[in-house]
């Protein structure tokens, strides 16, 4: 049975077979576009981003010193074309990519609850949207991609007591914006 | 009793478990999980960007590849003739004399094929088990092209057929330190927070 792990597969790059590298793409490219689009990308020129930290993972993919952590290594390209990458014209346009609608899938099943969780996710959206780029980028790790604060310190460089201050005050941030969502929760 | 901040605190950082967090903090916690992750869950890439991505490779891939391998598996004799074996004869010398390391030296007389160039790459690594070169010429392979220190003085040497043109490349000390050659012509910056070295290998000759 062939080894799909990141580690396997990159080695197979690193050997010549370039359509491993393909399987790595279709494994990060959802994860790492969501990272992007929510650190207050709009989708054109998040796919922008992501396109470019691919090509740049691969032409420097000897460089990924932990192979089997090559999503972490793949995010920290991500996350510095996040900070360096400017508003341009974007490479990308949707109507030309999926003329059925937008790249937006949604699983829930009836009309009225589709509306309800489409309205509570703009509000989270919007809610994010208010928070600071440093502070937004920790909950998004967090709690979107699903890293521990080991991890963040690892991939953003900063120290675990300023990402730990950061995801509270973010926490706090968005409890506020968000407010009647958790009083719901809360039953009261 | 410990205060709710100090309970985030330890649950933020690992030590313990969800499960642990007194109720009112459990349920936003999770809550809040829920509301942020719910947004991933929309998230789907374009069918196209794995296409865009594999279609930039590919251009990447082929000319490296290509060069690899014409400089890798076809047998070829690196002719000098005297003025030239004289010109390598000096560079080998100065190179020795230059501390701590030398730009790399393209010697264009010694041609290796029709279009590439014979560039020699030195590095002061005093005490070093191994150091390798790596570059875009080599798709940044860990493996690389490894340099000797034929006469054991800590200055470790390689030549390397390259066709014309501008690369970007870095020396690996001991498998593990990557290390920007401190004579080249200019550093640049990798986009990693390292500095990548870069070579000029000219068609014409320098002297």
């Amino acid at each position: 049975m062939t080894d799909t792990s990141d580690s396997a597969l990159v080695a197979r790059v690193l050997s010549g077979n370039r359509d491993a590298f393909g399987t790595l793409v279709e494994r990060y490219q959802d994860q790492m576009l969501a990272y992007v689009k929510y650190m207050g990308f709009g989708e054109p020129e998040a796919c922008d981003v992501v396109q470019d930290a691919f090509v740049r993972a691969f032409r420097h993919l000897g460089r990924c010193g932990e192979p089997d952590r090559f999503a972490g290594w793949l995010f920290k390209i991500v996350s510095n074309l996040c900070r360096t990458t400017g508003s341009r014209n974007s490479r990308w346009r949707w109507e030309s990519l999926d003329p059925d609608g937008p790249t937006l899938v949604s699983k829930l099943p009836g009309p009225d609850e589709q509306m309800e969780a489409n309205w509570t996710k703009e509000r989270v959206r919007a809610a994010l949207d208010t928070v600071p780029a440093d502070q937004r980028e920790a909950l998004v790790l967090m709690y979107l991609q699903g890293h521990s604060v080991k991890d963040i310190e690892a991939l953003t460089g900063a120290s675990r007591s300023a990402i730990k201050m950061r995801l509270k005050r973010g926490r706090e941030a968005l409890r506020r914006e968000l407010e009647p969502l958790f009083s719901e929760v809360h039953g009261s | 009793m410990k205060k709710d901040d100090d309970q985030l605190d330890e649950y933020l950082s690992g030590d313990i478990p969800l499960e642990e967090l007194p109720d009112g903090l459990r349920l936003e916690e999770e809550r809040l999980r829920g509301l942020i992750q719910s947004l991933g869950e929309d998230v789907r890439a374009p069918l196209a960007l794995r296409d865009a991505v594999m279609r930039e490779v590919a251009e990447i891939l082929v000319p490296l590849w290509r060069r690899l391998a014409d400089w890798s598996l076809r047998p070829r004799t690196i002719r000098l003739t005297p003025a030239a074996g004289a010109l390598a004869v000096a560079a080998s010398a100065a190179a020795f004399f230059l501390w701590p390391g030398s730009m790399p030296m393209t010697d264009p007389a010694a041609i290796a094929g029709a279009d590439q160039v014979v560039t020699r790459f030195v590095f002061a690594a005093e005490g070093a088990s191994s150091v390798h070169l790596t570059g875009d010429f080599v798709s940044w392979s860990r493996e690389g092209i490894e340099l000797e220190d034929l006469r054991s003085t800590g200055i470790w040497i390689t030549d390397v057929p390259l066709a014309p043109g501008v690369y970007q490349y870095t020396f690996i000390v001991n498998g593990t330190e990557w290390r920007p050659d401190p004579r080249a012509v200019s550093q640049v910056d990798d986009g990693f927070g390292q500095v990548n070295s870069v070579v000029i290998v000219s068609a014409e000759s320098e002297a």
